[in-house]
């Protein structure tokens, strides 16, 4: 029964994301870039008026950041003004469904499960993006005076590149984590059933996967029968740190195989901080439009201190947006290998299943903008 | 626990489908329309664009020109006001003329010009006229609505004030209509769309957006 019930919330869940992700995929590429934007083919999706109060005030919101750059324009005190206000900006406008998010929330659901990471990877894509804006609007526009053309070429190009980016830490994805799915099929069913069972409940301890860190790491010896189902490198480490004694005391653990979410916060270190810092560069090197904006406009009021204030203010209401989102994934993640009693066989099948398919998400991702920006470049 | 998993996925689910909601209507830019219709021998030719910019984007697409970067002369503008038009082309200029209900074509633009406001706001307006391809008789199936289905921009022409009818025969009038309220099918798709998190497609702009009836007797 209760199998039965986790693997669809599991389903439910495989597809809730897959189906919100393309959804919000496709309605980026929907778009051509707006000969009105700021070389990012970023927006809203269609016209359907549904949420129409929003788009007024959306404009008044506008209008209230300009208003509030003119402010400090004649009183620099109304920089906490302008600074709350492009906060709630970042806060609000990272409620998206922009690719960045999308690429951290798969990137989460495939590979990570220690919060605090997760927070680390959110809070640095936030404010990469908002560097990236005052580094474009710093360097062109300020020390330049280039054209709004060269900033819009500009964005445009640090876009494709991102999307290139996510396609290829997609495919890294695939190759590590199709790895480790297709590797439980190739290993061998041993007769273990009847043991199963008495286990489960013996390794529940181990799923309580989102506070983990390092430091907390269920070094058990039954970590060892995972070299049998992953290949990743860091599985090694346990071999190493087990004694031989051990391994052969709990060889009929085997069957186990429990998930443990731990298991990313035992990786090695290259290994885990480089997808992580992929992850961070990719979703979050395309600048925003309204950072942009706010930074020519704070430009052309001869004070582009503010717009940088304004931009990082933004960027710290952005990290929260996205860090909640990144959270719900670990959370979600976390519980559902619970649920699907992740230590069965059946249970890390689907688990590998799961994270290999986060990993193809975030591939179809990169490559459907990338080729999506490709053919309206040209 | 399986209540918190739910509770999670919830979370989720209204994260990105509200999160639709949300990003779909959020315009970066925002233009206030005028237009003139412009008539000759008793025939509409065509609508002459007057699109004033909001401050943010008027500073932006000014950037860099002119040599005095905070005046720019319009002959310093005229290159950005052909640009801009010449990628509206893909756009349909945004200007969506129906003729007895079907779509009208329209000829490639002239006469676009840009400028800045000499006021605080130093809003820039761009102004191009859209001929109809075959100038044409407004009869009472004449109507046209100025919008960007991808809600990128965001155009406002609500007000009659906006329009103003050139060299036009006498009695001809235009009149801003609200959107026609929904048939029940059309409120099943958007309801649909609101669960989905999915476009309603784009006709729906059309059916959402108010329009501009023009009329001659």
């Amino acid at each position: 029964m209760r199998t039965h019930y986790s693997r669809f919330a599991l389903l439910l869940l495989l597809f809730l994301s897959g189906f919100f992700l393309f959804a919000g995929a496709y309605e980026a590429l929907a778009q051509a870039r707006n000969p009105f934007s700021v070389g990012i083919a970023e927006g809203g999706g269609n016209a359907s008026g549904i949420a129409g109060w929003i788009l007024a005030k959306q404009a008044e919101f506008e209008r209230m950041l300009s208003g509030a750059i003119r402010a400090v324009k004649n009183d620099a005190a109304g920089f906490w003004s302008l600074a709350s206000l492009s906060f709630a900006y970042g806060v609000f406008h990272a409620a998206g469904p922009g690719h960045g998010k999308a690429v951290v929330a798969s990137y989460m659901l495939a590979n990570e499960s220690a919060l605090r990471r997760g927070l680390v990877i959110s809070f640095l894509a936030a404010l990469l993006q908002g560097l990236v804006a005052i580094a474009i609007v710093g360097v062109l526009a300020l020390l330049l005076n280039a054209t709004a053309q060269r900033m819009k070429d500009a964005a445009s190009f640090v876009e494709t590149a991102s999307y290139a980016g996510i396609a290829l830490l997609g495919l890294y994805l695939i190759w590590t984590k199709g790895r480790s799915f297709f590797a439980l099929f190739m290993v061998p069913r041993a007769p273990h059933s009847a043991g199963q069972h008495d286990h489960h409940d013996h390794h529940d301890h181990h799923h309580h996967a989102h506070g983990h860190d390092q430091g907390h790491d269920h070094a058990h010896h039954d970590h060892d029968h995972h070299v049998n189902y992953d290949h990743h490198d860091h599985h090694h480490d346990h071999g190493h740190k087990h004694a031989a004694p051990q391994v052969e005391e709990h060889v009929h653990d085997e069957h186990c195989g429990h998930f443990h979410a731990p298991d990313a916060s035992t990786l090695g270190e290259g290994f885990r901080w480089g997808t992580a810092l992929a992850t961070v560069i990719t979703a979050g090197s395309r600048p925003c439009s309204g950072a942009i904006l706010v930074l020519v406009f704070a430009l052309a009021q001869g004070i582009f201190w503010a717009g940088v204030g304004a931009t990082l203010a933004m960027s710290l209401g952005t990290a929260i947006t996205t860090g909640a989102l990144a959270a719900m994934a670990v959370f979600a993640k976390s519980l559902a290998l619970r649920l699907t009693n992740g230590a069965s066989g059946r249970g890390l099948m689907i688990t590998r299943g799961f994270e290999f398919a986060a990993a193809c998400l975030v591939f179809g991702l990169g490559a459907t903008l990338l080729f999506g920006s490709m053919a309206w470049a040209g | 626990m399986r209540f918190r998993f739910f509770l999670c996925l919830a979370g989720l689910v209204i994260f990105f489908a509200g999160g639709t909601r949300l990003a779909n209507a959020h315009p970066h830019v925002f233009v206030d329309v005028k237009v003139d219709l412009v008539f000759n021998e008793g025939k509409m030719t065509g609508i002459l664009h007057q699109w004033t910019f909001d401050d943010l984007y008027s500073a932006f697409v000014t950037q860099g020109v002119g040599r005095n970067p905070d005046a720019p002369t319009r002959e310093e503008l005229i290159p950005i006001a052909k640009s801009n038009v010449e990628a509206l082309e893909e756009f349909d200029y945004f200007t969506f003329v129906r003729i007895a209900g079907s779509k009208a074509e329209m000829a490639p633009p002239s006469d676009y010009a840009m400028w800045q406001s000499t006021g605080k706001d130093k809003l820039v307006t761009l102004q191009f006229f859209l001929p109809l391809k075959t100038p044409a008789v407004p009869d009472e199936k004449f109507a046209f609505q100025v919008f960007d289905p991808s809600y990128f921009v965001a155009f406002d022409l609500e007000k009659e004030s906006s329009i103003t009818l050139k060299n036009a025969p006498k009695g001809c009038v235009a009149k801003i209509m609200a959107p026609a309220p929904l048939n029940a099918d059309d409120r099943k798709i958007l309801d649909e769309s609101a669960r989905s998190g999915l476009a309603p497609g784009l006709d729906f702009g059309l059916k959402m957006a108010g329009h501009v009836l023009v009329k001659c007797p």
